[in-house]
């Protein structure tokens, strides 16, 4: 029938940060699956030229912009640069986050150190996310309409095991994804009378380079996974298999890439139109809200 | 995502011969499903004004306008026989069920002083209980497909209101039977999740849920009413339409790792 196909975002321009491996190019490549052109934003040349390459394999405009999206001034470089190539953000994607890259310089007191690991992540997860958005938005209310999605976390939405957070993640990285979360409800607030509307999606246990490393170091480290494989040991996570590490997922599974650039091009596109101020979670049932 | 990628699966959707039903069974019929509608044509149910002949006939009819097969059948929600007959009827005519659409609801408003006691107990037994015999009487053909049930909750199901305490708490109670299902059938594979719509101009909010004026007033006036109000509460500003709750029930039926979500379709008008 004639009606028009409400996922397509064909002669749509996304922006997407961190897209240069796991989720980030996921999502980069799922936006160009629907139609989007995309300027992609990387920390290295390679990984931002590879994922552009798959996003031109699919037919789409790909912009790479590598750089350290964290620094304010990268940050305002890739979004003049955007508009100078495409003329418009209809889209806006903040995948940026992770485990601090750098330790900031400690402060020579007794709290010294944690203040630096919660500043670091505070940097990386919530301030360039921040950032990006507040340089993005301007445009996004003079054209009138725009969509923003945040990568956050279920570590936003829950709280994790002991054995969790001392082997794998940071209080301050589970904070900083909730206060993503929260900042989400509150642009989507102030900007829904601007036509823009203002989501996350918070992935569960998902295959990518920072769960690679954590399945290596458990392998590694731990008598009891000794001489086991990476992949199979995070198979493991998904299942339930280590209760005491991780919560069982009801559906049994660990969550894949392509699940969250789904629900990300879903929150893009008109078929979202309605959906504003929400963390979709992509979790497989783990957190209860 | 194809733009067909129901194509091959068979949705069943409860109260679907009009309004929101009607409008996801369009969107599902869109991405090549086949529907089997169950509603509670014609029947007495005091005080509510329940979906026609007519209107089931117009809605068939839109659905095989867009290429696809159809079924209707007799359906009350709030009795298990009525349920168990008709997924049987629906596994018969397509010989499978991979999405559920617990879509009936009916509601009435009214202060605890008012609100009459059957009233409350229809709209638990519509609203709430109705999930759950719906949910059992499917479940064995769910198993086979790995399907997927998306319940229509309500924002009312995530805030409670003034002179809406059974509404609200039969729609708090369809997120807990979603959250619920969710677990205990997640090792059948198959995933439950709900849609919470806010503000439509349907029959309910026009006629039941829009407080009362003062003033005798047209249609044309309430409906303004209705499009103030609800632009007072929806920071987009605009009212949700048929397509946007479809467009979001699809996307649930067909993510294959979100389960036990409630998902508002509402401008931002509840946030979480």
């Amino acid at each position: 029938m004639s009606k028009p196909n409400r996922r397509s975002l064909d002669g749509k321009v996304a922006l997407v940060s961190a897209a240069g491996r796991g989720i980030g190019r996921a999502i980069a490549i799922g936006l160009a699956e629907a139609g989007a052109s995309v300027a992609l934003n990387s920390y290295g040349d390679e990984t931002t030229e590879s994922t552009a390459e798959a996003v031109r394999a699919v037919g789409s405009d790909a912009l790479p912009l590598p750089g350290d999206i964290t620094d304010p001034d990268t940050i305002l470089s890739t979004v003049d640069r955007t508009l100078a190539h495409f003329g418009r953000i209809d889209i806006l994607v903040n995948n940026v986050g992770a485990g601090p890259k750098e330790m900031p310089e400690r402060e020579a007191h007794a709290l010294g150190p944690v203040a630096a690991l919660w500043d670091a992540l505070y940097d990386q997860n919530l301030r360039a996310a921040m950032l990006m958005t507040e340089a993005v938005v301007p445009k996004m209310v003079e054209q009138g309409h725009g969509k923003i999605v945040q990568v956050s976390s279920i570590a936003g939405r829950t709280s994790l095991s002991d054995r969790m957070l001392k082997m794998f993640t940071h209080p301050a990285y589970g904070a900083m994804k909730a206060a993503l979360c929260h900042y989400t409800t509150t642009l989507a607030e102030t900007l829904g009378p601007r036509g823009i509307n203002v989501n996350a999606v918070c992935p569960g246990i998902v295959w990518t380079d920072s769960w690679k490393a954590n399945a290596e170091g458990a392998v590694a480290s731990q008598p009891q996974w000794k001489g086991l494989d990476a992949r199979a040991w995070f198979d493991g996570i998904g299942r339930g298999d280590y209760p005491e590490i991780f919560d069982r997922t009801p559906l049994r599974r660990d969550q894949t890439v392509e699940d969250v650039a789904d629900a990300v091009v879903f929150l893009a596109s008109e078929a979202a139109r309605n959906i504003t101020g929400q963390s979709l979670m992509v979790d497989g049932g783990m957190v209860k809200l | 995502m194809s733009p067909t990628p129901l194509e091959g699966k068979v949705a069943l959707v409860t109260g679907g011969a009009r309004g929101i039903g009607a409008g996801i069974a369009e969107v599902l019929a869109r991405a090549g499903a086949q529907i089997a509608i169950g509603d509670l044509i014609g029947g007495d149910h005091s005080a509510y004004r329940l979906a026609d002949r007519d209107e089931l006939d117009q809605t068939l009819e839109r659905l095989g306008r867009v290429g696809a097969e159809t079924f209707s059948t007799h359906l009350d929600v709030a009795k298990g026989d009525s349920c168990n007959a008709a997924v049987a009827a629906a596994v018969d005519r397509f010989g499978r069920l991979d999405i559920l659409v617990n879509n009936a609801g009916i509601v009435r408003s009214g202060s605890v002083e008012d609100l009459d006691e059957r009233d409350w107990d229809q709209m638990f037994a519509v609203n709430a209980k109705g999930l759950f015999l719906m949910s059992r009487a499917a479940l064995p053909a769910l198993k086979e497909s790995e399907g997927a049930i998306v319940n229509i909750a309500s924002v009312a199901g995530l805030q409670g209101h003034a002179n809406m305490s059974a509404y609200c708490g039969s729609k708090f109670a369809a997120i807990g039977i979603t959250q619920s299902l969710a677990q205990e059938f997640a090792r059948h594979g198959i995933r439950v999740n709900a849609v919470c719509p806010g503000f439509l101009a349907t029959a309910m909010w026009l006629d039941h849920l829009l407080p009362p004026s003062d003033t005798d007033e047209s249609e044309e006036e309430r409906a303004a009413r209705f499009e103030t109000m609800m632009n007072k509460m929806v920071p987009l500003g605009r009212p949700q339409t048929l397509d946007d709750i479809g467009d979001a029930v699809l996307q649930l039926a067909t993510a294959p790792n979100i389960t036990g979500i409630a998902l508002p379709v509402a401008g931002g008008a509840v946030m979480r």
